[in-house]
């Protein structure tokens, strides 16, 4: 292949968030049964050289080194006779891109700068997770192995060199950074759930990936505390033990539909003083707020409420969007290198040459 | 005794200078919101400690003990005792931030004691120094002053994190310092280790000066055994849990700052007491 020709026959279908909304995107949610039938597809009946499924919930892309120069109209023909995937969407909803374009885009997916949540990390995961697949399918060849392999590193020079992952964006992630700034290791820390929102469980289940086991949930209906017990692995106690609990407890989530302080400074003072060497961490994620405010001027004791929450994950995003430029700019010059060495080295009959 | 035709005060003085930069190494990332390289660092570090060890080690065969008997050579030997434990300490516990800390603490005491002349002025050598129990007496006092040093670092962290944490810092410094938990168990065994050493110290010294009495120097006493009560006391209180975290940690700056300022009573007794062998130290 000819590096001019190159350019054109490793390419890139593609539909992501930034395309298509969540209606669209869910229809594309590919199972694993599905993911291997599109690999064969791709390999017996398109008949490309080398391919990678990318399937996550917000993108699904196909990355495809093709015999000749192909185009988007001729790839999406292809897709007649499969039946998991409507080529409509992808007309309507996707996006194409050949040769350079396509290095580049998958290094910045790789480094988090075309993700939903800029900087995120769980998308290098991913991008490896496909790479593994289309190697045990044999679909990824000396090409693309180079370009994901450059494209990891390139991921990782980001994240080390560059603020694009630097804090937590996610509510959850934001109050398992805290606890981690205050306890250190999340293992055994003890946390007592009392009420539950959509902020509290995103929380909750981010410090139990965190490693934290021991957990105690209470609610004012004590059928709604057993089945989050249950959910989380914890135990149930009466909403009215949880005073009780308090000395014995590292992290409390509140987050119930009281109207008033259910959490006086008086309680806590109380509980304090039967574990004065440790401090306690109160997430306060109730509106209107359970916890008196004045308990967060209590020595050893770190409130949060949910703006702070709010405050600190728009602080940290305005902090990663800074840095898209500087990061993009910085993956160009990897990719473009990349590219260049690739058109060199595939010049003439080497893989992934037509 | 010169090395490579350099003084020790050269080796000491280009130690010094590898702090300075491992200290402005990590405080241009901090400031520059970047991650440092922890081994680079570490080397830095490293080859300051090893310079010093040099320059150490050619004053003490010069004077054919080790080198506790002025000012200069106290201060240099906190640092250098500071350092050592920051090698043990750091890497063990995963605080690379106290390398910048230790730096930044070895960088500004290590530089002033090369700066003030008047420190490291000839002395004559005391009777008493020539007894291995003295000797050995110094030399764990001074080292536990660098515990205390190195305390007084691991408080100042904690008080850093603890502010940045009550009034929602959350970037720069504060997103790297280690964790509360973290600094109150490493603040907890810096003083019992510190305490330790100390108490040590004045039980060798007792073995010496309870048969020379005369030897014993006022001043130096009761500023040490101050000091020694002073982190006794701390020691118990913060035991018996009878002080916040907070204060505790308070109270450790504090002292290493006061233990500071006991090196002139201390240095300058032993300098003037007039049983003195008249062995001079040329700087």
């Amino acid at each position: 292949m000819q590096g001019k020709n190159h350019q054109a026959k490793i390419f890139l279908q593609g539909i992501s968030h930034q395309t298509a909304p969540l209606e669209v995107r869910e229809k594309l949610a590919l199972s694993k049964d599905q993911i291997g039938a599109l690999y064969q597809y791709l390999d017996d009946t398109v008949g490309l050289k080398e391919c990678l499924v990318l399937n996550t919930c917000n993108r699904i892309e196909i990355y495809g080194l093709a015999e000749e120069s192909v185009g988007s109209d001729w790839f999406l023909q292809q897709f007649d006779r499969f039946t998991h995937l409507d080529k409509d969407w992808f007309r309507d909803f996707g996006y194409w891109k050949s040769g350079f374009d396509t290095v580049h885009h998958l290094f910045e997916v790789a480094a988090g700068l075309d993700s939903q949540r800029i900087g995120e990390t769980e998308i290098f995961g991913q991008v490896k997770s496909s790479y593994v697949l289309g190697v045990q399918n044999k679909t990824v060849g000396p090409v693309l192995h180079k370009v994901l392999q450059k494209g990891f590193q390139a991921a990782k020079w980001a994240r080390t060199n560059t603020a694009i992952n630097r804090g937590q964006v996610s509510m959850g992630n934001v109050a398992v950074d805290l606890a981690r700034r205050i306890f250190g290791n999340l293992k055994d820390s003890r946390i007592l759930v009392a009420g539950m929102g959509e902020v509290g469980e995103m929380t909750v289940k981010a410090l139990i990936s965190r490693g934290v086991k021991n957990i105690t949930v209470s609610n004012r209906s004590p059928e709604k505390a057993v089945r989050m017990a249950d959910e989380f692995g914890g135990r149930a106690i009466p909403f009215t033990e949880c005073p009780n609990i308090l000395p014995e407890t590292d992290i409390m989530i509140t987050s119930t539909a009281a109207k008033k302080w259910i959490f006086t400074r008086q309680m806590i003072e109380k509980a304090l003083k039967r574990r004065p060497d440790k401090p306690l961490f109160l997430i306060d994620l109730a509106v209107p707020r359970d916890i008196e405010s004045e308990v967060g001027k209590l020595s050893g004791v770190y409130l949060y409420n949910l703006d702070d929450l709010a405050e600190i994950s728009n602080a940290n995003l305005k902090i990663r969007q800074g840095e898209v430029e500087a990061c993009r700019k910085a993956l160009s010059k990897r990719s473009a290198r990349l590219w260049k060495a690739l058109s060199s080295n595939h010049s003439g009959s080497q893989p992934g040459d037509g | 005794m010169n090395f490579l035709n350099f003084d020790e005060r050269t080796f000491i003085g280009l130690g010094i200078l590898l702090y300075c930069g491992a200290f402005a190494y990590g405080l241009i990332p901090l400031i520059r919101k970047r991650k440092h390289r922890k081994l680079l660092m570490l080397s830095l570090v490293t080859g300051g400690l090893a310079l010093q060890t040099l320059g150490l080690y050619i004053r003490g065969m010069d004077l054919g003990r080790c080198p506790l008997g002025n000012p200069f050579e106290k201060v240099q030997f906190i640092v250098w005792s500071a350092i050592l434990l920051y090698m043990v300490v750091g890497p063990a516990f995963r605080m690379s931030l106290l390398g910048f800390f230790s730096s930044g603490l070895a960088a500004i005491l290590g530089a002033a004691s090369l700066l003030i002349e008047s420190w490291d002025q000839p002395y004559q050598r005391a009777a008493s120094a020539t007894s291995g129990w003295v000797e050995t007496h110094a030399a764990l006092a001074v080292f536990s002053y660098g515990i205390f040093g190195i305390l007084a670092l691991t408080s100042l962290m904690y008080l850093l994190q603890n502010h940045g944490l009550k009034r929602k810092r959350f970037t720069g410094l504060f997103s790297v310092l280690p964790s509360i938990v973290q600094l109150d168990q490493m603040n907890r065994r810096l003083l019992f280790t510190g305490v330790a050493v100390l108490t040590v110290s004045f039980a060798v010294g007792g073995v010496y000066y309870r048969s020379h009495l005369s030897d014993v120097e006022g001043a130096k006493l009761i500023t040490t055994v101050a000091l020694w009560l002073a982190y006794s006391g701390l020691f118990l209180l913060q035991r018996t849990n009878r002080l916040a975290a907070k204060k505790f940690a308070f109270s450790c700056i504090v002292l290493f700052l006061l233990a500071l300022i006991t090196l002139w009573p201390v240095t300058s007794s032993g300098m003037a007491n007039p049983d003195t062998t008249p062995t001079q130290m040329q700087p």
